[in-house]
């Protein structure tokens, strides 16, 4: 669908503002009319009439009146404008985070989530521009000069004639000069906002230029790519003001040459004089608005790019079927699942190869499975499927020997713990923080949580304890505080799978092993898919699988593995480092 | 005040061309009120049916006035965006001079990017200074004044009627607006930094909020700030839509009340129809200056903002001061440090502590220990980014505060853990640590850093461009040009701040070997966080939290079971980093 015509769809959400604004557009052209018409009464009454004050009282209460009316028309049709936009927004953000929702953390990784982020607040107010300013002044543009010239015809045609004929002339300029313009202004934005990120470059490389001595240069090239930026600019924009020249001429010179023709139809006595004023006092009007939508038509194609992406991101596909579409058989959790892969391959949305090619494997109840393998093994693909963020593009994921795809998903989420590299943590306090998603927990069950990871000294050095408040603004968590809170976090969800992300972050010398006793305390009893990057949990593991390429290349006990695998000896050799 | 004349002092290099731009802004304001007065003029005196010989003026003025205006405003536009475009290159070149002294030490907070991104946005922000406030507010100040005098001799009554009519829409409305708006403007972007930030989290811990079943709690939470938010803009366009109304209004009452006055000047005979046209026409015309003002008081208080905070961080006085008279660079390049300590301004701690140190000439000197041990502290005091608290720091004998910083810099080859990539040519790059490098000089660094297959396979090699839009180099192979500058530079001291940092094993071996070899004979100064090629080195200093607790040659520490021996075994057992 024509993207012009996909956002004119959103206005279905914004009529009655929609209403308001166009209404409130058309009466104040009306309005324009009478002021025009009141005011060249009173002149022409008193220049050839020989009206005094006390005659004119009438027409100046009326004049009065109108303006009144101006005041609100404007006021009510500005802020119905802006309402607009308001609704749309609301609607398209409500659609944007739905859409987030369904994703899934699948889609929207690394750099994109800072994508969609951007696009969620700053490329949402870029429609302001398109919906409270340009769309208005499109009925505008339309409607005050409609008024006008439906009262000038009746009076003087020539007059009517000429404003009539060069009316599509301005937006004839404005398309003919404005399309090169457009490309002009585009690129003098690009240019500048390329000196911008020199800038930005420069500054942000400043120790790098220090440190080789180069401060001096550097400002010289600042200058003088400023200085080059600013010829280039000029250039463009010398053309680029063409067009607003010539929408000015040919408003001022067609007001000129109806003044002087009416002029002299006036010597002859071909006209009135207060009709004459008339056609005066209204010509500027009737171009106003068809200039300003010139003006708004810049503004709104921000929102229109802005709008392009908006559609883009509500368009991804998504990777797994979304629960609505399957009802989902109720899962009861009881006590550890057995998981069986069967022949399981995947392919994210959008890419051209699988990532994970017929694995089969099996995570045995109550058991501890360790999976190792450089960045892009597949690992994370496995969790996602484990967590239902996606679904196999073929094979199955058996739990207990049913079909994970029937479950209703939200159910079997709440059975698993998952610790991640980098877990969440929102504005609240720790307790909340740690009962995220209604869990039902006791301060005491909390506490033992905390002393369970190693936190309870910890713990008790805080003056507010549990309500101490963490997140963005609150106090400041290590990365290794993050991780055992995510792990108490584990403890208390009391799950019956645990996905855990052995935390690799800093080689911390204290307390590092201390740690291993809480991952094995939270391995008992369940089952466990444990991505390891250390030795000593690799012991933990009844299992070891080593994934390359999206492959399940060996699998085995450690100690097994240890001895015999080739891949584990070299990747263990290539950490060592020089200690023989 | 103080800070609005501080911002208009970027104007005075360029007082010509601002002369002109408001010159012509204001003429073509003129022109407008001369079309409409000479129009008014020409009807009501061809009303009067006289012989067309005495309109030829008046006819000659209209077509003139309506021909002049355009080319006014086009000569106006080009020369206030010329003196906007001027005192922005002035404005960038300013600030940048003004950070150079303060980096890194004063921009610790801004290192992280967000900030300096905002000081560039804030630089952009009072591009719009000039065109959109200084000069309108000018211009209309100018053509009240005239209009003043002009409808004044008329009658004094008229003309201070029109010149309160203009000043009350040109800074009464505009002033009021902001006053009444403050508030709302600020709610407005308390609640976009907040969405902001919600939406943020979202998108990050998207996976996790499902699991923990707490996602639509957070997206209800955001759509509710989203409706919050959209209730302060419809707040703000109240006012907004308030004062663009109000204008119209004051346009029009003045126009009322300038009648009411003129009505009995015409009885009495002081005044006649054709001025009384010319009058309410002109005046008419003349409220045009009012209306880019409306946008100009919410636009003045972003200006103030954004210069408040760019004069701010100007003025902070730097960490190192240059002594006054400098003393030569010693000949003899041996460092020493003693009980040096360094503590950051506004921090308890000391994030180093007792640091002592001999390095003579030719020495290969490794310090270990976690990230936040103190070892990016030492390369801040050794390359004059920072000032010890206390303690001595010499080079060749003489104190490091007495010499030239930049002197002192030109003293250490270093590679960086962070160094950074220019948007420019290879070359460009490269020469960055020496300006006269010839392109052989550049060759050789490149092979000599390991990158001369890498570089030979560029397609257009020492020109190519690096950096965003350019070639993209892996991590090994910005580490490698790290090494190739650092080989260019040739100073005596060689400063390796984690060199291999973000490399995988294969690379890592590679690059060390490069560094051993380019250093081979030289002094060099080695922070390290992976613990490998120790044994290379002519001593080992363990830090931990800014204190030395142990240090020796690598048998010895290997030993002794202490933190050192610990380290190296907690890193065997790593199989694989992330």
């Amino acid at each position: 669908m024509n993207l012009d015509s996909r956002l004119l769809v959103q206005l279905r959400r914004a009529w009655l503002p929609l209403i308001l604004t166009v209404l409130s557009g058309l009466a104040g052209g009306i309005l324009i009319v009478i002021q025009a018409r009141v005011l060249s009464q009173v002149l022409a009454g008193v220049h050839l009439s020989g009206w005094d004050l006390s005659k004119a009282e009438g027409s100046l209460e009326v004049f009065l009146g109108v303006l009144a009316g101006r005041f609100i028309l404007t006021w009510l049709g500005e802020t119905s404008a802006v309402k607009i936009s308001v609704r749309v927004k609301e609607a398209l953000r409500q659609r944007l985070l739905e859409k987030i929702e369904r994703l899934g953390p699948v889609s929207l990784t690394g750099e994109r989530s800072g994508e969609i982020a951007a696009t969620l607040v700053q490329g949402l107010d870029a429609l302001d521009a398109y919906f409270s300013q340009f769309l208005p002044q499109v009925a505008l543009a339309g409607l005050v000069p409609l008024c006008l010239l439906l009262a000038i015809f009746p009076l003087d045609w020539v007059s009517g004639l000429v404003l009539l004929l060069t009316a599509p002339l301005l937006p004839m300029f404005m398309i003919l000069i404005g399309g090169s313009a457009e490309k002009m202004t585009r690129r003098q934005w690009g240019i500048l906002s390329r000196m911008s990120a020199n800038l930005l470059e420069t500054l942000q490389g400043l120790s790098t230029l220090k440190a080789l001595g180069q401060t001096y240069r550097a400002g010289e090239k600042i200058r003088s790519v400023s200085e080059q930026y600013r010829q280039v600019t000029m250039g463009i924009l010398r053309v680029t003001f063409l067009s607003s020249l010539t929408l000015e001429l040919v408003s001022t010179i067609s007001i000129a040459l109806i003044a002087v023709q009416i002029g002299l139809r006036l010597i002859t006595g071909g006209m009135a004089y207060e009709q004459a004023l008339f056609i005066l006092v209204a010509a500027p009007d009737f171009y106003l608005p068809i200039r300003q939508l010139g003006q708004r038509f810049h503004a709104a194609t921000s929102g229109v790019s802005a709008a392009r992406r908006i559609f883009e991101i509500l368009d991804t596909p998504e990777a797994a079927p979304s629960t609505s579409t399957l009802p989902g058989k109720r899962f009861r959790w009881q006590a550890a699942p057995f998981i069986q892969f069967q022949n399981v391959t995947t392919r994210y949305p959008g890419a051209d190869e699988n990532t994970l090619h017929e694995i089969n494997l099996e995570l045995k109840a109550g058991t501890v499975t360790a999976l190792i393998g450089p960045s892009g093994a597949g690992k994370s693909t496995l969790v996602n499927l484990l967590l239902g963020f996606m679904a196999p593009a073929a094979g199955r994921i058996l739990v207990d020997g049913f079909d994970l795809l029937e479950y209703d998903r939200a159910d079997w989420r709440k059975g698993i713990a998952w610790v991640s590299q980098t877990p969440y943590f929102f504005q609240g306090s720790l307790a909340e923080n740690l009962t995220l998603g209604g869990l039902e927990c006791s301060d005491r069950q909390i506490r033992q949580a905390l002393e369970r990871v190693g936190l309870g000294k910890w713990l008790a050095s805080l003056p507010q304890g549990l309500q101490t408040q963490i997140g963005d603004a609150g106090m400041k968590l290590s990365s290794g505080q993050r991780q055992r809170l995510a792990m108490s976090r584990a403890f208390l969800r009391n799950p019956g799978l645990v996905i855990l992300d052995e935390p690799t972050a800093h080689l911390d010398v204290r307390g590092e092993n201390d740690l291993l006793d809480s991952i094995q305390e939270l391995c008992k009893d369940r089952t466990v898919l444990l991505i390891a990057h250390r030795l000593p949990s690799l012991r933990l593991a009844q299992q070891v699988i080593i994934m390359q390429g999206g492959r399940i290349v060996e699998s085995g006990s450690a100690e097994g593995l240890l001895e015999k695998s080739p891949i584990l000896h070299s990747m263990v050799q290539g950490y060592r480092g020089t200690l023989q | 005040m103080k800070i609005t004349l501080r911002l208009l002092s970027f104007l005075k290099p360029y007082m010509g061309m601002v002369l002109i731009s408001i010159l012509t802004g204001s003429a073509t304001i003129v022109s407008g009120i001369g079309l409409f007065g000479a129009s008014a003029y020409l009807l009501s005196m061809a009303a009067l049916q006289p012989s067309i010989s005495i309109l030829q003026v008046a006819i000659v003025g209209v077509r003139f006035f309506g021909l002049s205006r355009g080319i006014l405003r086009y000569l106006e536009r080009l020369s206030s965006h010329s003196v906007n475009l001027q005192v922005l290159s002035g404005m960038r070149v300013w600030i940048y001079k003004a950070l150079v002294p303060l980096a890194p030490a004063r921009l610790q907070g801004y290192q992280s990017g967000d900030l300096l991104t905002r000081v560039v946005a804030d630089i952009d922000t009072l591009e719009n200074f000039y065109v959109r406030v200084f000069a309108p507010l000018v211009t209309a100040f100018i053509i009240t004044a005239g209009m003043g005098i002009f409808i004044g001799s008329f009658d004094p009554a008229l003309g201070g009627v029109l010149v309160i009519g203009l000043l009350i829409s040109s800074l009464g409305l505009p002033g009021g607006l902001r006053v009444v708006s403050r508030q709302a403007g600020g709610r407005l972007a308390d609640l976009r930094g907040r969405l902001s930030g919600e939406v943020v989290e979202l998108s990050q811990g998207v996976g996790e909020l499902t699991l923990l079943g707490h996602i639509g709690q957070k997206v209800n939470g955001i759509l509710m700030l989203g409706a919050q938010l959209g209730e302060a803009q419809m707040r703000l366009s109240q006012w907004s839509g308030l004062a663009n109304g109000l204008l119209i209004f004051l346009n029009g009452f003045t126009v009322y009340i300038l009648l009411r006055i003129a009505l009995p000047l015409v009885e009495v005979g002081r005044l006649d129809g054709v001025g009384l046209a010319v009058i309410i026409l002109g005046a008419i015309a003349s409220f045009e200056v009012t209306a880019p003002l409306i946008p100009a008081g919410s636009q003045f208080e972003t200006s103030l903002a954004a210069a408040r905070r760019l004069f701010q961080l100007a003025d902070t006085s730097p960490v190192v001061t240059e002594p006054d008279q400098p003393l030569p660079i010693p000949a003899r390049k041996d460092l020493s440090l003693q009980h040096v300590r360094l503590t950051y301004e506004g921090r308890e701690q000391n994030s180093l502590d007792d640091f002592s140190l001999e390095m003579t000439a030719g020495q290969r000197i490794a310090i270990v220990g976690e990230s936040g041990a103190g070892k990016t502290s030492l390369i801040q005091l050794l390359l004059r980014f920072w000032e010890k608290s206390s303690g001595q720091i010499r080079l060749g004998g003489v104190g490091l505060e007495e010499l030239k910083p930049e002197e002192v810099r030109s003293q250490f080859s270093l590679v960086p853990s962070d160094g950074w990539i220019f948007h420019g040519s290879l070359r460009e790059n490269l020469r960055i640590a020496r300006n006269s490098a010839e392109d052989d000089a550049c060759w050789k660094a490149l092979s000599l850093s390991g990158l001369e297959a890498w570089a030979g396979k560029l397609p257009a090699g020492l020109n190519s461009i690096m950096g965003e839009r350019g070639v993209n180099l892996s991590l090994g192979e910005r580490q490698r040009l790290m090494v190739a500058r650092a080989i260019l530079q040739d100073a005596p001291i060689y400063l390796l701040d984690e060199p291999t940092n973000g490399l995988d094993s294969i690379t890592e071996q590679a690059v060390m070997k490069t560094l051993l070899q380019v250093t081979e004979g030289r002094s060099s100064l080695w922070m390290m966080h992976r613990l490998i090629d120790l044994e290379k080195m002519d001593e080992i200093i363990v830090l931990s939290e800014g204190r030395i607790i142990e240090r020796g040659t690598f048998c010895v520490l290997m030993e002794r079971q202490g933190p050192f021996r610990r380290m190296m075994e907690l890193q065997r057992e790593m199989l694989i980093e992330r």
